[in-house]
Formats: structure tokens, C-alpha cells, sequence
């Protein structure tokens, strides 16, 4: 099963939808698909969706799916490096009203190069991406969240000290 | 005048990639010298996830090209503030939650503001007006903090 999400950003993602549900008409997608369309206007018609999931029906399709595809959403690559789930997105875009800026492109070129993710720009590079991310082995990502914990530590601290 | 007691700490996401890297955070926030006091979030969905541990306000969603979602979110957080009354807001963003930290910091409230990790090349929006009343100002890019006197890089949440 391959899990498709554009996030819960309040703005439609029909294009990758679209994109989608026309992929898996054409035979490009022979798996099963299951999407959360978010505030997307498009009706799917190839594929099972939902507007937005709760968290745990969300977290289950995650768990379940063999690849997922998304927008360049944070919450998605964090998951699916967490989950080591192999992951195409397609950033949203400010030209089609799709997000209020591009940083959807900065945050997909820059975890693309670390080999994180896979990434497209273009619809029509997305064949090519669904294809590749069958055989993708995401990069492991070393974060420091005791860092930044500690950072707000200190600076508690100083606060309850100054009181 | 001084406050007495225990600190009272608001900690705050929007649904998404936000409440991800604040959840991240959470877990290593065991060493804190108190346990946040409630939370805000932007969407019913993720309320469940945060409940078992304190009080959660909805205060919806929203961005700059919806002036009047962002009105209704101005209220809601104004609405939070007066009854929570924080010593300090720690957020990882976005919009929604600048809000919450503006309506915070007009109580006195001290402003702990996390720029969200998908910020690669530049500061969010809303990190860049929150930077400017912010008390403590991180991103997770190295790049970012560089020549910023008022930006600081300690490490990553994700």
C-alpha cells in the first residue's frame, strides 16, 4: 500500500492528487493507494481518502504503507524518516496557490541532498519518481533534540531565578 | 513585581510538521524545572494526542491570506492568555502560534520561539516578526544563526 498525504496546511494540493489518482489509472501505481486530501478540492476516484485522519488511523497507514508520497512537508519527513519509509514528495508551490511561499522547494532540494528523500519539482518528473522510490533507501538523519531541550533549560531556569 | 511559585509554561504547535518537532522537544523536556502547564494547537485532531498531558486549546488554523481566520485566531489566543496567564510560550510556529506569543507578550509573558526546521534558506515569516519581540530565538540550521547576534543554533529537533 502506498500512503498519500499533502499535510493539514490549510491550503489545496489538488495538483499532486490529481496526479496521483491519474497515475494509478494509467497502471503507473498498481499498489493500493490511501490519501488524506487535506482541504484538496479534488474527489479522488482511483483511490480511498479522507479530508484529514485522526492521528492513529494516520500513524496505521504510515506503519502500513511501503512507500509513501507527500507535499515537502515537514511532519511527513520527519515521519517517514522516523519510520524508514522510502519518500517522494512534490513541494507545494506559491504559483499555484499552494502554500504563501516556495520554502517547500528550499526544504525538498536540502533533504533530497542529504539522501533523505526523493524529490520532484514537476509533474511531469513524477513518473520517474514513483518508479525510483520502489528501490529508495532513505539516508539515517542524527538529530540533537537534548540540545535544544537543554538550551530551554537553561534559559527556564534563569527565569525562575530571576523571579 | 515579582511573581511568586512555580513557573507557568505554554507550549504551543500548529498541526503538522510543527507539532512534530514539538513533540520531539517534549520528550526531552523531563529535565525542565516544571512540566508545561497546558498546550495550544491549531486543529481538533491533534488535541487527542496532547491531552493526556494538561488542559489543550483549539485555536484554528490560519495564514496571512486569510486576514479573517487570523482575526478569529487573535481572539482565540487573547481568550487563552487571560484565563492561562503564561510566564512563557515555547512554540516551533507557525502563524497561529506567533499570534499566541504577540497576545502572550502583551501580559508579559517571555517568548521562547523555535524556527521550524523547514525553514532551510531563510527565517519563517513568522519567525522574523517574533524575532523581534522574542526572548530566546533558535533555528535548526547553522546557516541561519550565522552573523545573527539574536538567532541561535544549538542542534536540531528532527
Amino acid at each position: 500500500m502506498i500512503f498519500l498525504t499533502v499535510g493539514t496546511y490549510p491550503l489545496p494540493f489538488d495538483r499532486l492528487i490529481v496526479a496521483i489518482d491519474l497515475a494509478i489509472k494509467e497502471g503507473l501505481i498498481e499498489e493500493e493507494v490511501v490519501a488524506q486530501t487535506g482541504v484538496s478540492n479534488y474527489v479522488p476516484k482511483n483511490m480511498e481518502y479522507t479530508n484529514i485522519l485522526e492521528k492513529e488511523a494516520f500513524d496505521c497507514f504510515f506503519r502500513r504503507a511501503s512507500g509513501i508520497i507527500s507535499h515537502a512537508g515537514m511532519g511527513t519527513i520527519t515521519m517517514a524518516l522516523d519510520n524508514k519509509k522510502p519518500l517522494l514528495v512534490m513541494p507545494r508551490m506559491k504559483r499555484y496557490k499552494e502554500h504563501v511561499n516556495n520554502h517547500q522547494v528550499a526544504t525538498a532540494k536540502k533533504f533530497e541532498e542529504l539522501g533523505h528523500i526523493l524529490a520532484v519539482y514537476d509533474i511531469k518528473d513524477l513518473p520517474d519518481g514513483i518508479r525510483k522510490v520502489k528501490n529508495f533507501v532513505p539516508r539515517k538523519r542524527k538529530a540533537s533534540p537534548h540540545a535544544v531541550a537543554n538550551r530551554i533549560r537553561c534559559f527556564l531556569n534563569s527565569l525562575s531565578e530571576s523571579r | 513585581m515579582k511573581k511568586q511559585g512555580a513557573l507557568r509554561i505554554c507550549v504551543g504547535a500548529s498541526a503538522g510538521g510543527h507539532m512534530n518537532q514539538l513533540l520531539k522537544l517534549l520528550e526531552m523536556s523531563k529535565s525542565w524545572p516544571q512540566l508545561p502547564s497546558f498546550y495550544v494547537t491549531t486543529l481538533e485532531a491533534l488535541a487527542e494526542k496532547l491531552v493526556q498531558q494538561g488542559p489543550v486549546y483549539v485555536i484554528g488554523e490560519c495564514n496571512r491570506q486569510r486576514p479573517l481566520k487570523a482575526l478569529r485566531v487573535l481572539m482565540r489566543s487573547f481568550k487563552v492568555v487571560i484565563k492561562e496567564r503564561p510566564d512563557v510560550v515555547i512554540t516551533t510556529g507557525s502563524l497561529p502560534l506567533a499570534i499566541v506569543c504577540l497576545s502572550a507578550k502583551l501580559f508579559g509573558a517571555k517568548i521562547v520561539w523555535i524556527d521550524s526546521i523547514a525553514n532551510v534558506e531563510r527565517l519563517s515569516m513568522s519567525g522574523q516578526i517574533v524575532r523581534h519581540f522574542a526572548d530566546l530565538f533558535l533555528t535548526q540550521w547553522p546557516e541561519l544563526a550565522r552573523n545573527c547576534r539574536d538567532v541561535e543554533y544549538v542542534g536540531e529537533l528532527v
